[in-house]
């Protein structure tokens, strides 16, 4: 059984405009798939559609064989809250939250007993011990982004949905970060999706879905 | 998920969203708190004077005195904190109180006082008037025998058998009637009400200290003359008293006797309840400016929790949107921002009740106890429950604005803003 599977979705800006034309996109477990498209291509609409975030125009997208479109609203909220893990691009935490909280939110939201002791031993094993206590506003961008991965991964999701991870890095960091990011996935047995107009992690996936630039 | 998992996931954010603007918060509850702390004191101290009030009126229908203000007439003879009238014949007041329409009828003759405790010259028609009864010692009988108020004894320490001379008129620096000296019979029981700030004594012994009549009272000080104080023999028909307490034998004397006291002859009478109920309409409206400015406080403190509200949810929604995006239903993000407002409005109604009763109790301590007035915070009027749900009610209802914004927080552009 496929991890995801979309079948003929498009998302429409209005009646006659398609952000993307119809696409079929399946991903199996552990098959990391890689959306690469320029601005304006439908990367992060896409990505919206696969988490359940807004429903398609037309086609359909299923969850371990689960429409998403014959969930209500709040049954989609559980759904990606228990399943599925984020790296965003821009807001990585919540600022009121130190880091410990903000990683212990995804399993709060995840409907499970929230386990400090899974948050740091994951903030250890990506470097930031130390910074369990602090606040999102002492952590530098890099850190942030490596708190958030923290929480996309804490409640053992199936599926991890990052958006440009790597864009505003440089050749070393975007090489350190995607790596980071396969490894964690692949340690806790969750499957990546990443969307980027970032060509150069082409390499480090084994499914690439390349959107066109829009005319 | 359940609902209790749903609602602690909402607290927690609510808390560490306070915790993240905390002087915001704490000016928010401080505003509240003054509010409720101002209206909850004014409610205590007026529900406490029209309680004092009422025991102080010990059941008195109408008061017989000189003429001149009837308000003066009831504060000095009822509530003991003005100064008389004037004197009336004492004769013409036992006309008035062998009439059919009256109970009870209670002499009263005032003018001296000792360490600014009145000396009140009556008959023991006062202590059924007031429910006194002998703690200790035995009741004064004699001229210049005394019975001390429950008040008295305790801020005098004078106990049975102590000797003291009174004053001219009301205050310590009058001169003294250093010729005589009362002798403490007995010490009264504390009734709570005005006699416990009184000392008793019969009528014999102010006559007896004022032998031709009792002399204009109040209007201090008073003079009188060796030659004049030597004592017995007093005309009866010249003996004057300063006011006489009437309760009435049947509800139809309230109609005619005030009328026939006051157009038949030079004595006056007034209603406690009638010019009590006019003072405190005076009194009311210094009050209800009071109550309208803590309400005003009250409704700016709940403008104060919509306006902090709403800028932590424009500052806040990013949070918002990512906590959707994690998978926060629109419950949990709502109840966010609702539990902000009630933790505002609880802190702020707690710490004002607080304040409020704290106050009263300061204002009993340090300034109304020794006029008598026995103020204390740490009684509670019933209209304090409304005041507690009204001001929760303004801080949930200043949140529910912002919280429905939260709640409609839209995920249509998904992870596009984030």
């Amino acid at each position: 059984m496929p991890l995801l599977a979309a079948s003929r979705i498009g998302a429409r800006h209005d009646a006659q405009d398609w952000v993307f034309p119809p696409l079929d996109l399946v991903v199996e477990p552990g098959q990391n798939t890689l959306i690469l498209g320029p601005s304006g291509s439908g990367k992060t609409t896409l990505l919206n559609l696969l988490a359940g975030l807004a429903l398609p125009a037309q086609g359909e997208v299923r969850f371990r064989d689960q429409s998403l479109a014959a969930l209500d609203e709040s049954a989609r909220d559980r759904l990606r809250g228990r399943h599925m893990g984020f790296v965003l691009q821009r807001l990585h935490l919540i600022a009121s939250l130190n880091v410990v909280d903000n990683i212990l939110l995804a399993q709060r939201l995840a409907g499970s007993a929230p386990d400090p002791a899974r948050a740091r031993a994951l903030l250890a094993r990506l470097g930031l011990g130390v910074h369990a206590e602090r606040m999102p506003a002492q952590l530098s961008q890099g850190e942030a982004q490596r708190v958030a991965l923290a929480r996309a991964l804490v409640h053992r999701p199936s599926l991890i949905l990052a958006d440009e991870p790597t864009s505003a890095l440089d050749d070393a960091n975007c090489a350190a970060v995607i790596s980071l990011l396969l490894e964690q996935a692949a340690a806790e047995g969750a499957t990546l999706v990443a969307a980027t107009h970032d060509a150069r992690i082409k390499a480090h996936f084994s499914q690439v879905l390349s959107l066109p630039g829009r005319a | 998920m359940s609902l209790l998992h749903d609602a602690a996931t909402g607290w927690l954010l609510a808390t560490a969203s306070l915790r993240a603007r905390l002087a915001a918060t704490l000016l928010t509850v401080a505003l509240l708190a003054v509010g409720v702390a101002l209206i909850i004191a004014l409610l205590l101290v007026s529900r406490q004077l029209e309680a004092k009030s009422e025991r102080d009126n010990a059941g008195i229908d109408l008061v017989v005195g000189a003429k001149g203000s009837p308000l003066q007439l009831i504060l000095s003879s009822v509530y003991h904190v003005d100064i008389p009238t004037g004197n009336i014949p004492q004769a013409d007041a036992t006309r008035v109180a062998a009439l059919p329409m009256v109970r009870r009828a209670v002499p009263l003759a005032l003018g001296d006082s000792y360490r600014r405790f009145r000396i009140v010259g009556t008959d023991t028609g006062f202590d059924a008037l007031y429910g006194l009864r002998v703690a200790a010692g035995t009741r004064a009988q004699r001229p210049m025998e005394a019975m001390l108020g429950a008040e008295v004894a305790r801020t005098t320490g004078m106990a049975p058998g102590a000797r003291f001379a009174g004053n001219h008129g009301l205050s310590d620096s009058a001169a003294g009637h250093t010729e005589e000296s009362f002798i403490v019979t007995g010490v009264f029981a504390p009734t709570g009400s005005v006699a416990d700030r009184l000392i008793v004594t019969p009528l014999d012994s102010v006559w007896h200290l004022h032998p031709s009549k009792v002399p204009p009272a109040g209007r201090e000080p008073h003079a009188h003359g060796d030659a004049n104080h030597d004592d017995a023999d007093q005309d009866a028909a010249q003996r004057k008293i300063t006011a006489l307490l009437i309760q009435y034998a049947s509800p139809l004397a309230a109609a005619r006797l005030p009328r026939e006291i006051n157009a038949g002859s030079a004595l006056q009478a007034a209603s406690p309840a009638a010019e009590m109920t006019r003072l405190f309409g005076f009194l009311g409206i210094g009050i209800d400016t009071l109550r309208a400015l803590a309400a005003l406080i009250v409704v700016l403190a709940s403008l104060g929790v919509f306006s902090a509200l709403s800028a932590a949810m424009a500052e806040r929604r990013g949070d918002l949107q990512l906590l959707r995006v994690l998978g926060a239903p629109r419950g949990v993000v709502c109840v966010s921002v609702l539990a902000q407002g009630a933790v505002i409005g609880l802190a702020g109604v707690i710490l004002g009740l607080l304040s409020g009763h704290l106050a009263v109790e300061a204002l009993g301590a340090g300034l109304a106890r020794p006029q008598g007035i026995g103020l204390g915070g740490w009684t509670w009027a019933a209209d304090e429950a409304w005041v507690v749900l009204v001001a929760l009610a303004m801080a949930l209802g200043a949140s529910l604005m912002p919280a429905w914004r939260a709640y409609r927080t839209n995920l249509s552009a998904g992870l596009a803003e984030l």
